[in-house]
């Protein structure tokens, strides 16, 4: 079977871009700090040392520092900028490390007095771990090579023993056979780098004054990292919501499908014993009502019949059983000052509770409604023929 | 795994990064927007069967109290003078012709129940005097509770007489 197309997944995330820079470009000082100098003074104090050390200007320098949090000297490192070619610094635009080689192996644990030596194409490096203070850095040349191979061999061990000799103070010496080379690691924290058996860990911001880099360009470049973290964490963000809401779209189809469905189904199957139920409930309420209570529209009429000035004629009557203690009367009049007379009169009645008139329309002939209200109870029945 | 896609995400170039971020911001928005429609409607439909099952789960609790009411209503009537449908109509006719009224006699209603029904006649009286009318109200007011007055409207014209009458009546019948 063919390689998965998430191969790469399962291999994890690709080493850090680092450029190593050969160290013989370089040249190295110990410098003072006091250990509880805040870190952007020790870059501020590290330029500054380099204008009295370097015989040219900051500016034309391509420098970092080492300096591990709590110790009481940095290590500066600098290299004239013009030594680089364009091309060689065109590389470096997509690296997310530059350092000079030496500088990947600062992290590495070694014992005081142990002295590790760098074999370049043209020089030797020898980083040697002092008792006090920073680990020193001292670099050869090597004569080019030449066509006799036991002679280079011969020449190197020489270059060797003779650079060990100018270190001094060795206790152990460990010759890597290879160069250091970036490691992937499991957190954005640190830079890990593998030489042979030697693992160096350097932590991130450790890292960031190493590079050796145009400060500004590097200013430029971490802005535009924490701006493409921000895109990264918003993209995360919408992977998240976008589960979130798959989730949410299964959850609901699982309640519209399921839950819901067998609740429509049990309100369904219920609905007609409900309803006759309901029904039942109505049709005695109703009962009730008939035999308890009656309409009495003709009493009603007779009562406001009684207070009927002269003039005031009735044209239309109305009661509904909805309304037991009401009579809506339309009536007409030649003489409109009757009215209100004829509405006091009725509100004057023991029997009644309220008197409205509404609709009053015409000069000559006044129709109006008159809505009478009775007290409950206050209307009684007519005796039977 | 997930800092592998990262590294992946940030080796992009800048313009693939701001797409990326686009379509997933669009896409997310997309989606949340229908999705939320979609929970909004269920929501409601969710809730308004949950209140329809409460009211339901009330009606079916009150069954036997509202079935014990019914059949003490019931028991007000005495089931044989209550009236069916046909006998309300009779009756009805019966009294208007011993009031001596002229009457059209219709637009029927039933309402059924398991113990009791309710039954409803519309009559329409016309041409009619005062004193009749009275008579026939009287009639039925005497038929009370087995026939009942619902409705009434009277209209006179400007002489005020004769009059016109329409009234709804109503008997319960009682099963037997």
């Amino acid at each position: 079977m063919s390689d998965s197309p998430f191969k790469f997944l399962r291999a994890g995330p690709p080493p850090p871009k680092v450029s190593l820079l050969p160290d013989a470009l370089f040249f190295t000082r110990a410098i003072p700090i006091a250990a509880d100098t805040p870190a952007a003074e020790v870059a501020a104090q590290v330029e500054l040392a380099l204008e009295s050390l370097a015989p040219f200007p900051v500016a034309q320098l391509y420098h970092g520092y080492y300096y591990p949090p709590g110790a009481n000297a940095a290590l500066v490192f600098a290299a004239y900028r013009r030594r680089f070619t364009g091309e060689q610094t065109e590389l470096w635009t997509d690296a997310d490390l530059v350092l000079p080689t030496f500088a990947s192996l600062l992290g590495a644990p070694l014992a005081p007095g142990t002295t590790l030596l760098l074999t370049h194409a043209e020089s030797l490096t020898a980083i040697h771990a002092a008792p006090e203070g920073p680990a020193q850095i001292f670099t050869t040349p090597l004569a080019p090579a030449t066509e006799d191979l036991p002679a280079n061999e011969a020449a190197l061990a020489a270059a060797k023993a003779e650079l060990i000799r100018a270190v001094g103070g060795s206790t152990a010496v460990i010759d890597l056979a290879t160069l250091p080379v970036a490691q992937p690691v499991a957190s954005d924290g640190e830079f890990a780098f593998i030489a042979g058996d030697l693992v160096s860990a350097i932590p991130a911001a450790t890292a960031a004054a190493l590079d050796v880099r145009d400060k500004a360009d590097l200013d430029a470049r971490r802005r535009a990292h924490t701006r493409d973290l921000l895109f990264w964490r918003v993209a995360v963000g919408c992977v998240l919501a976008l589960a979130l809401l798959a989730v949410g779209e299964v959850a609901l189809g699982l309640g519209r499908g399921l839950w819901q469905k067998s609740r429509l189904a049990q309100l369904n199957a219920q609905k007609p014993t409900v309803e006759k139920i309901m029904n039942a409930q109505a049709l005695t309420t109703r009962i009730e009502d008939l035999s308890t209570k009656r309409l009495l529209p003709m009493e009603m009429i007779s009562v406001v019949a009684g207070k009927i000035p002269g003039n005031i004629r009735f044209t239309r009557v109305v009661t509904d059983a909805k309304d037991l203690e009401r009579v809506t009367i339309d009536a007409r009049t030649e003489n409109s000052g009757e009215i209100p007379l004829f509405k006091t009169a009725l509100e004057s009645l023991p029997e009644v509770s309220h008197v409205d008139v509404s609709n009053q329309r015409g000069s000559q002939t006044t129709t109006f409604t008159l809505t009478t209200n009775f007290k409950p109870g206050a209307i009684k029945p007519a005796a039977a023929p | 795994m997930i800092r592998t896609l990262r590294a992946l995400f940030l080796a992009r170039l800048l313009r693939e990064k701001l797409l990326l971020v686009a379509f997933a911001v669009l896409g997310v928005a997309m989606w949340f927007s229908g999705f939320s429609k979609r929970a909004g409607a269920f929501w409601r439909d969710q809730r308004g069967t949950t209140v329809a099952l409460a009211e339901q789960k009330q009606w079916l609790n009150n069954r036997l109290v509202i079935e014990s009411s019914a059949q003490k209503a019931a028991g007000r009537f005495d089931a044989a003078q209550t009236l069916d449908p046909l006998r309300l109509y009779a009756e009805v006719d019966k009294l208007a012709s011993a009031a001596g009224l002229s009457r059209n006699l219709g637009e029927q209603r039933d309402v059924v129940g398991d113990q009791f029904s309710i039954h409803s006649l519309q009559v329409t009286i016309n041409k009619a005097e005062w004193e009749p009318l009275k008579k026939f109200y009287l009639s039925l007011q005497a038929r009370s509770p087995y026939i009942n007055i619902e409705q009434f409207t009277l209209q006179a014209p400007p002489a005020g007489s004769p009059l016109a009458a329409i009234l709804r009546v109503s008997s319960v019948e009682v099963a037997k």
